[in-house]
């Protein structure tokens, strides 16, 4: 862990490709989200009140829990511990897990309350952006699960292929970072 | 298994969870008096919040810090176009 470490991307550098479109494309929503909430700040703000604070923080806490799992589990494969690898591997999805568990709770609270992705512009954003968001998360998880498979198979390390998966994961983490700011806490 | 308490993953992992608490109260209504109003200082506070967020995650998990200088000035372009593009629309709405 020192700066004078060479040069070095983390995984295979066509993910970083990926990564990068990913981004930019999620740009784009967070742009049409900012501006249509400019156009219509009142609406946006009273239908935020209706959301369930205590989820979105429970899933910022358990996702960059899982990132950190996840670049720790990179840390043992780089020191040959591929035993540990796997089981920190296996915790960071099982965290992904339950971020998936505490979405689809508060999804069914807002849908048993009436809360429809038609209700108006805000939540069709909310329910478009999470649920874009929780694809991305299921493709993370089976990356996870197909690394993981994979090291338990071989016991051979895998450095590579863990830290491009890795890099995808944290892409999904800090999206949600962005998500989680745009849609609990902007006032 | 890497000591946690000798690795600066656990230290930058502590300061994303202190950073979304500190946002979270600071956007509620414990924080800051009613959370159903619109507060410009609120929203500059919590998007500085994520920018500072982000960058660690790509930093240090993505470990972008020890990348080519192409990959560190696409991540920081998206950061600040993305988060500035965000305060610029919720200001011009005002």
């Amino acid at each position: 862990m020192t700066s004078s470490r060479k040069e070095h991307v983390s995984g295979e550098r066509a993910m970083w490709l990926f990564v990068i479109g990913e981004l930019w494309i999620f740009a784009c929503y967070f742009a049409c989200y900012a501006y249509d909430r400019g156009q219509e700040h009142a609406l946006f703000l009273s239908s935020q009140q209706q959301l369930s604070q205590g989820f979105g923080v429970t899933n910022t806490i358990v996702l960059l829990t899982s990132s950190l799992l996840v670049a720790l589990s990179v840390q043992a494969m780089r020191e040959g511990n591929v035993a540990a690898a796997s089981k920190l591997l296996a915790l960071g999805g099982a965290c992904g897990v339950g971020f998936i568990a505490v979405k689809s709770v508060e999804w069914y609270l807002k849908l048993k309350a009436g809360v429809t992705i038609s209700a108006n512009g805000f939540f069709m954003y909310y329910y478009m952006l999470t649920g874009l968001h929780v694809l991305h998360v299921l493709l993370g998880l089976g990356i996870i699960v197909y690394l993981w498979r994979t090291l338990q198979r071989s016991e051979q390390p895998q450095t590579v292929s863990l830290e491009t998966g890795a890099t995808y994961w944290h892409m999904v983490d800090l999206l949600w970072i962005v998500i989680f700011a745009l849609l609990y806490l902007v006032r | 298994m890497p000591s946690l308490l000798r690795n600066t993953l656990t230290y930058v992992w502590l300061a994303l969870v202190a950073a979304t608490l500190l946002s979270w109260w600071a956007a509620t209504s414990n924080g800051t008096g009613s959370a159903s109003h619109i507060s410009v200082s609120v929203t500059a506070g919590v998007l500085v919040m994520s920018f500072i967020k982000v960058r660690l995650v790509i930093m240090h998990f993505m470990e972008v810090r020890f990348a080519p200088l192409w990959l560190r000035l696409n991540c920081d372009a998206w950061l600040i176009v993305v988060l500035g593009m965000v305060f610029g629309f919720y200001w011009t709405g005002l």
